[in-house]
């Protein structure tokens, strides 16, 4: 028998938000990466509403998973383990996939890894890029977090080292493109707006960048300063009778959201003595903070490693790449009675 | 013999019947917790019978509080996928009417009202002829709006527990055991039974006239009538609230 028919396959769901992925390994190799995303029904209330997401998932998650088999040429037979994302996330749609993933553990007769959402956003990179140097330092940013974790060798837990106190970057993002009349989610439309712009133009405020405040959140991020900012300059322009520069204020607000994660990331990677670096989430595909990430990296002697844009946003892959390290370590399945959880933080990798 | 399930209510409930004969049911109480004790639930039944003579699935589709109701839905369809067996979805509200007609209270004879708790003070209501037919419903009103001649009648479920005070004749009791209360997982799969031995229509048709931003205006009760065996798709009577996640500030 080859060692690769040795290796676990995991299917992995993930309802947390508003995408709901499937997604199927066998050991490090991706074999699916089914997404059904009900983003377009959230657009015209300007962010993800729970309950029309969590009725998405209910309708997407079945066909979903006889998708992500054909693509990977396997029956729901052939399936090892299962891993689900228990949170952090929202309750309703976290208990679609939970549910789901119980029900298909019990029916099939194997484990059920409930997993953590955040944990996966790193542990994802080892589909792309091999094995996880350890320990490794995970920047997560998305419209529904901003973090920095430092994630032990065996991933099987992880150390909050800090977070947004109020909006996560991919909210500034929305909150700034709603400002500038541009459509959500506002990340890409920012992205690609500020490609024309000048990011020197406007020297937007860098949220807790005072003495004090640095020392008080070394490694945690605010960004509702800075939509106030932008919202007043904007409305000053307009007050003036002035047109408001699209594109320079566009970005020079993406320089701003890329400095504070960047700094922020090297000096979590400089302080804890880490020379691995991951980044995750939806705005990990914003061009200018892979650039500056990789630029101040290169520069502090930091491997940095940025998943694909399909594996950076919310994802099956993610969730079935934690669940596979943790069966090829021996980590037996979650008690069947485990919980969602909505709140950060949490510690542990696995429930 | 057929596995069903329900969480359309504060009860969580699976059984495996075979015909009219309940094999294994288990219960639990608690209107937060459905996905933390319903599949050990399931891993219990699944325990106690030979799961292979298990030919098909029946599924409670509320109307209920949507996220425990998920809850049952999913794990149904999940199972019927795993297994390979159909899944079939019967309106919860049926489950007790089902009861209701075989107990063996006198009064239960011509016309039943069944209500549960629609939570904002508001009950999910349907109406019944005998043979279990529902003639209208399932609604969602505020028990004082009902019509009140209709309110006079006979009335079963929880929610006409809860609201006495507004109904005739109440003959259920607010309690998990009380089949004429909450709906009944081993209601729910002999109800399905009975209707797939009959030869009914095995309807996959969509009888959901909500989409996702659907509101409802009797639109449901509507498409409903006469239609048992239904899609294992939730009954949402009302439209989602929209709010969106994470707008604070
Ligand atoms: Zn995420």
């Amino acid at each position: 028998m080859s060692a690769r028919a040795n290796l676990p396959v995991v299917l992995g769901i993930e309802t947390s938000c508003d995408e709901t992925g499937i997604g199927i390994v066998r050991g490090r190799e991706l074999l699916a990466n089914e997404i059904a995303s009900s983003v377009e029904e959230h657009a015209r209330f300007g962010g993800v509403v729970p309950e029309v997401a969590s009725r998405a998932h209910l309708e997407a998650i079945e066909p979903a998973i006889a998708r992500a088999c054909t693509t990977a040429g396997l029956t729901l037979n052939d399936i090892d383990a299962l891993a689900v994302t228990a949170g952090p996330g929202l309750v309703g749609a976290l208990l679609v996939g939970v549910a789901t993933a119980k029900a298909l553990g019990v029916a099939l007769g194997v484990p059920v890894y409930g997993v953590n959402h955040l944990a996966s956003h790193v542990v994802v990179d080892e589909l792309q890029h091999g094995a996880l140097p350890d320990p490794t330092i995970g920047l997560l940013v998305s419209g529904g977090h901003s973090s920095l974790l430092l994630v032990a060798d065996d991933a099987s837990s992880i150390t909050p080292l800090g977070q947004t106190l109020d909006d996560a970057a991919g909210e500034a993002f929305d909150k700034v493109a709603r400002l500038l009349g541009l459509p959500f989610p506002g990340g890409p439309w920012i992205d690609r707006v500020a490609a024309d712009g000048d990011p020197a133009a406007i020297a937007f405020p860098r949220g807790l960048n005072n003495p004090g405040d640095r020392e008080r959140y070394p490694y945690d991020f605010s960004f509702s300063g800075l939509k106030t900012a932008v919202a007043r300059w904007v409305r000053a322009r307009e007050a003036a009778g002035e047109p408001v520069p699209v594109a320079d204020v566009a970005a020079s607000v993406q320089e701003a959201i890329a400095d504070v994660l960047t700094s922020r990331l090297v000096s979590a990677c400089r302080d804890k003595g880490v020379a691995h670096a991951v980044i995750g989430g939806g705005v990990a595909a914003n061009s200018r903070l892979r650039a500056m990430a990789q630029a101040r990296c290169d520069s502090a002697g930091i491997e940095l490693r940025i998943p694909s844009p399909a594996l950076c946003t919310d994802n099956g892959a993610m969730v079935a790449a934690l669940g596979s390290r943790l069966a090829r370590s021996g980590v037996a399945g979650s008690p069947l009675d485990f919980a969602t959880t909505s709140n950060l933080p949490v510690t542990r990798s696995v429930w | 013999m057929i596995l069903g399930l329900d969480t359309s209510s504060a009860l969580t409930s699976i059984a495996v019947v075979d015909g009219t004969r309940v094999v294994v049911e288990r219960r639990h109480l608690d209107a937060r917790r459905h996905a933390e004790v319903l599949a050990p639930m399931l891993a219990e039944v699944c325990e106690a019978v030979d799961s292979s003579a298990i030919t098909a699935i029946a599924c409670g589709v509320g109307p209920g509080p949507y996220t425990g109701l998920r809850v049952g839905i999913a794990t149904a369809l999940a199972v019927g996928m795993a297994w390979k067996i159909p899944v079939h979805g019967i309106c919860s509200l049926d489950a007790i009417a089902a009861a209701a007609y075989a107990s063996e209270e006198s009064a239960l004879c011509g016309d039943v009202f069944v209500a549960v708790d629609a939570r904002r003070s508001e009950v999910y209501w349907a109406h019944y002829i005998a043979g279990c037919t529902r003639v209208d419903g399932p609604l969602v009103a505020k028990p004082g709006d009902i019509d009140a001649t209709l309110r006079a009648g006979v009335w079963v479920g929880h929610g006409a527990a809860m609201h006495a005070d507004s109904f005739g004749l109440v003959l259920a009791r607010d309690a998990a055991e009380d089949a004429l209360g909450y709906p009944q997982a081993s209601w729910v799969a002999m109800r399905a039974g009975l209707l797939l031995a009959s030869g009914a229509e095995v309807d996959q048709q969509d009888h959901m006239p909500l989409d996702s931003h659907g509101e409802d205006t009797g639109a449901t009760a509507r498409a409903l009538r006469g239609a048992a065996l239904l899609p294992a798709r939730p009954l949402y009577l009302r439209r989602p609230d929209a709010v969106a996640a994470g707008t604070a500030s």
